[in-house]
């Protein structure tokens, strides 16, 4: 028996395939692009393939992520706030505190000893404190992505952002540039401004387990998150397709899917009528 | 006079963080309440309960758990409505997993 999720993301779309025991068969990370649904078969197929295997050996496959309904062929849908915990609870003992940071949202869930859910909280709808920061400070720096964490382990000055706002930052790090200072110090500025970021959301307390492409991608967050909490972090296996793992799980342990919730009203479709002039917003 | 005065002075927002936690901790009890949503109004503290620790401080107490949504009152700029829908939705799954979790073990 096999199981697959999807996670689909605002940045990338992951797949994982799993065998009955959990154990990762095979696992994909793609761009998601402005087709969500293409994204999606796109990582399956890739997963399916590196696990070995064909779509009718998979017994049910479950979605997650902000396009988990755009996943069109999935038997059941979690938020990510349940499959990245649900992923973390299944590698490390709790109670947990999971720290998940994405391209476009940071969460932070908090789990039992049973791995039951007990909290979490996202970010607000800006983009501050999540990968997006991140690209932001590269393009200004002048260098892709991949290179940001090699290039921070060699800074020599410590200099502050003093803003998490991806657009004060930018502007605030031409002004640094500007005066001279070193790109090995802004990139490790720009993570420093991002930690802060994210140990404000809630009070991360007791074993703390870090999720999510930024966490996979930029070790020098770990590092950095360490030294602010003063303790350990567990990074698990695959951390950056821990929600499609989650997700895997949930489909194989046939969780209740919850969404999608009932639609509401367009926002253009409310029509008030004041004093006898209609306004159509 | 007296009574526009007790209106005024009793009104939920403009009573003290105790008295509000005591307030809700009462409603919970009252309505048999499952999960409190908490809303963060941006651009209003006074309608805003949530940033000096109640939610937390509601959930020791009680036992209760609950969602914070960010949003406001009249700016859509500080509103996200996929957000809010994942937070409902990653809500009631925890509710619903709480609940099933407490059948098993009475069953």
């Amino acid at each position: 028996m096999m199981f697959a999720g999807i996670d689909s993301g605002s940045w990338n779309t992951k797949a994982v395939v799993i065998d009955a025991d959990a154990r990762v068969l095979g696992t994909a990370v793609t761009r998601s692009g402005a087709d969500l649904s293409a994204a999606a078969e796109d990582s399956y197929r890739t997963a399916l393939e590196r696990a070995g295997c064909v779509r009718d050996d998979i017994s049910a496959v479950w979605s997650t992520g902000f396009g988990r309904q755009c996943v069109t062929f999935a038997d059941g849908s979690r938020t990510e706030l349940d499959c990245h915990g649900r992923g973390a609870a299944h590698y490390v003992a709790g109670p947990l505190v999971v720290i998940d940071i994405g391209g476009q949202d940071a969460k932070v869930i908090r789990l039992d000893a049973s791995g039951q859910r007990l909290s979490h909280r996202m970010n607000r709808k800006c983009a501050a404190g999540t990968g997006s920061f991140l690209d932001e400070i590269a393009l200004r720096l002048g260098i892709p992505i991949e290179r940001m964490d090699a290039l921070s382990t060699g800074f020599t000055e410590e200099l502050e952002l003093s803003s998490f706002c991806t657009v004060f930052a930018g502007t605030e790090l031409l002004t640094l540039i500007r005066s001279g200072k070193r790109p090995a110090d802004l990139a490790m500025a720009a993570y420093r401004s991002l930690v802060k970021r994210i140990i404000a959301l809630d009070v991360l307390q007791g074993r703390v387990v870090a999720t999510g492409g930024v966490i996979a991608h930029h070790p020098t967050m770990v590092k950095l998150l360490e030294h602010e909490l003063r303790a350990d972090i567990v990074v698990p296996p695959h951390p950056q397709e821990m929600g499609a793992f989650g997700a895997a799980l949930a489909a194989r342990d046939g969780a209740s899917s919850v969404g999608p919730l009932a639609a509401e009203p367009e926002r253009g479709q409310s029509v008030t009528v004041i004093g006898g002039i209609t306004n159509a917003r | 006079l007296r009574s526009i005065a007790r209106a005024s002075l009793g009104l939920f927002i403009v009573r003290s963080e105790q008295a509000k936690e005591d307030y809700i901790a009462q409603m919970i009890d009252l309505y048999h309440v499952d999960g409190v949503v908490f809303h963060d109004c941006r651009t209003c503290s006074t309608n805003t309960n949530t940033r000096y620790g109640m939610p937390r401080r509601l959930a020791e107490r009680t036992g209760i758990p609950s969602l914070i949504l960010d949003g406001d009152v009249n700016d859509l700029r500080c509103v996200s409505d996929e957000q809010a829908r994942t937070n409902v939705e990653g809500f009631i799954e925890q509710l619903a997993d709480a609940k099933h979790a407490t059948r098993s073990v009475v069953a």
